[in-house]
């Protein structure tokens, strides 16, 4: 569905991409992450023909878009992370713009156009003007728009950017229910427990260059080998308990508080060893748990060498 | 080039609708619309010997009073309108759908010149009726040249609409555009002529020099005011260039700033 070959983009004397490659299959939901000024939304920016590269292709349904560029985003549903519409215009005249774009006929339109503003919950919005409408109203109006033409694929730039959690919730419920019509998705964000509820493939970027593509849950089966993370209780934690847990060769102490210590070891024997020293400490450890690997440790783990 | 004409009038459908609830339009409107009726109303009222054969020259004289309402006018509607896109961020939208940026550009531009249209043609029809109203309906043919002129008029807005549009393009700022298309676009250009006709008065350079007639043909305003010689079919020896001259200036005016308007936001990257 796209496939990225060498792709490299320079900002006066700042390298945003340095020849990053990759290829996202047909109905994967792909994630594309990365921190921030990784490069994220300049990929996302040479896709869809708003900046040139400065060498490398972008080819999207084994297109190459430098040169098929209308023909491919008539497939497209695009949702950039800077949101804007034309403000003076209502919510149906804005998505009746857009229609036109794509040339869907003025029957069709009219009767696309209500579905989709039903589909995301703006049909009783659809006479107020869009500078009428609250952030998240206008980022469900952003996800109608780029369903008006019904693509096969998906580039949504940070959908859930700045909504209250019940908003967020209800754009991740809405991209669930879209994928579940066979779409691919090219999500950019940097949520990550949103990218592992939403998406199954991922690639990682740092400071231009592609760090790991693969699949989530094969990324953090890779990571699990070589770090574990217990969160242990300890009935009497104090400044003095945590310091000496700190001492411990290989031992790293990601958070504590109130009566609990959260911890990231090679292996389970360095845990049993946090307990002795504990135990040693006079502390009444009542409870460890072991806490499974997820995305943002993955994450951290390899975009955190270069900071 | 491969632009569809289809998706350049959706684009130039779009930018009227939106352009028309601007207060600018409506301001502009109202003011051109006082300001031309007005001087016909007063050139009929105070001139009571007024007959209908006098109608092309009443329409050059008001024409030649407000001629700079057709450069401000033009720029006011489009100085912004990529600058507005990109500051709005509805750019990304826009060019996510399959449409060329040729296309948004032709699409504009279009669009710009249809608005100047609904401002210009009711008001210059209203003040042929008042004029009809007072002195009698004029000829056909003063009616059919009264609004041939109207097109060479629109040629004239069109030439700035055009250079608007290109520093529109260039410029990230709305102002900067806005200063750049009235003081470098209209301002600057008015002022090539009278300046090089001063340095020509030192200098002995002949008036009808090859320069001198380039220098007074930059300016779509000078090219104006030339053509009005069409309505009273005269020739006036203060213009160093002929209408028809004028004519193929305002052309090349047009042609040019509109391809390097298309050229420069094809080349453009959208930050």
């Amino acid at each position: 569905m796209i496939e990225i070959r060498d792709l490299r983009k320079s900002y006066g004397k700042t390298e945003a991409l340095k020849g990053i490659s990759f290829e996202v299959g047909d109905g994967e939901a792909f994630a594309f992450l990365g921190p921030n000024g990784a490069g994220k939304t300049t990929t996302i920016k040479i896709m869809m023909g708003f900046l040139r590269p400065d060498s490398g292709t972008v080819r999207m349904f084994g297109k190459d878009i430098s040169v098929y560029g209308k023909e491919v985003r008539k497939k497209v549903g695009f949702l950039p992370e800077e949101i804007g519409f034309y403000e003076n215009l209502s919510v149906y005249d804005n998505m009746d713009f857009y229609a036109r774009l794509f040339g869907i006929p003025k029957l069709e339109r009219s009767k696309v156009t209500n579905e989709i503003l039903d589909q995301v919950g703006l049909s009783d919005r659809k006479r107020s003007k869009v500078k009428e409408l609250s952030h998240g109203l206008k980022q469900r109006l952003g996800i109608a728009q780029s369903l008006i033409n019904h693509p096969d694929l998906l580039i949504y730039d940070e959908p859930t950017s700045g909504l209250d959690p019940r908003s967020s919730y209800e754009i991740r419920e809405l991209i669930k229910s879209l994928l579940k019509g066979g779409v691919t998705l090219f999500l950019s964000s940097h949520l990550l427990y949103e990218v592992q509820q939403i998406c199954d493939g991922v690639a990682i970027i740092d400071k231009g260059r592609l760090v790991k593509r693969g699949k989530i849950k094969d990324l953090i089966k890779e990571i699990e080998g070589h770090l574990i993370r217990a969160k242990i209780t300890c009935l009497n934690l104090d400044a003095e308990i945590v310091d000496s847990v700190k001492k411990i060769d290989g031992v790293k102490v990601i958070d504590s508080k109130d009566k609990t210590i959260l911890v990231e070891a090679k292996d389970e024997e360095m845990i049993a060893n946090i307990n002795s020293r504990l135990v040693k400490m006079g502390g009444k450890v009542s409870k460890i748990e072991y806490i499974s690997p997820d995305l943002e440790q993955v994450f951290l783990k390899l975009t955190g060498d270069n900071k | 080039m491969k632009v569809s004409p289809l998706l350049i009038w959706e684009v130039s459908r779009k930018e009227i609708y939106e352009l028309i609830k601007t207060k600018r339009f409506v301001i502009f409107f109202v003011l051109y619309a006082l300001i031309f009726l007005l001087c016909v109303w007063l050139s009929c009222y105070l001139n009571p010997h007024l007959t209908k054969e006098h109608f092309l020259g009443v329409m050059k004289n008001i024409h030649s009073i407000i001629y700079i309402f057709y450069a401000i006018l033009p720029i006011v509607l489009s100085y912004d309108l990529i600058t507005k896109e990109r500051v709005t961020k509805s750019i990304y939208l826009f060019l996510s759908k399959p449409v060329s940026r040729e296309e948004v550009v032709l699409g504009k531009f279009l669009g710009v010149i249809i608005a100047v249209l609904l401002i210009l043609l009711p008001v210059l029809t209203i003040g042929l009726i008042i004029f009809s109203a007072y002195n009698g309906i004029p000829y056909l043919s003063d009616t059919a040249k009264f609004y041939l002129h109207s097109l060479v008029l629109l040629l004239v807005c069109s030439c700035y609409i055009s250079l608007s549009l290109l520093f529109s393009v260039l410029v990230r700022s709305s102002l900067t555009s806005l200063i750049l298309s009235l003081l470098g676009g209209w301002w600057g250009l008015e002022m090539v002529y009278p300046l090089l006709s001063m340095y020509s008065l030192y200098n002995k350079i002949p008036s009808d020099s090859w320069y001198m007639k380039v220098a007074f043909a930059v300016s779509p305003l000078n090219n104006f005011r030339s053509t009005l010689e069409m309505l009273t079919a005269g020739h006036n020896n203060n213009f160093p260039i002929t209408m028809e001259e004028s004519l193929v200036a305002l052309l090349i005016f047009l042609i040019v700033t509109l391809i390097l308007s298309l050229f420069a936001f094809r080349k453009k990257d959208i930050v």
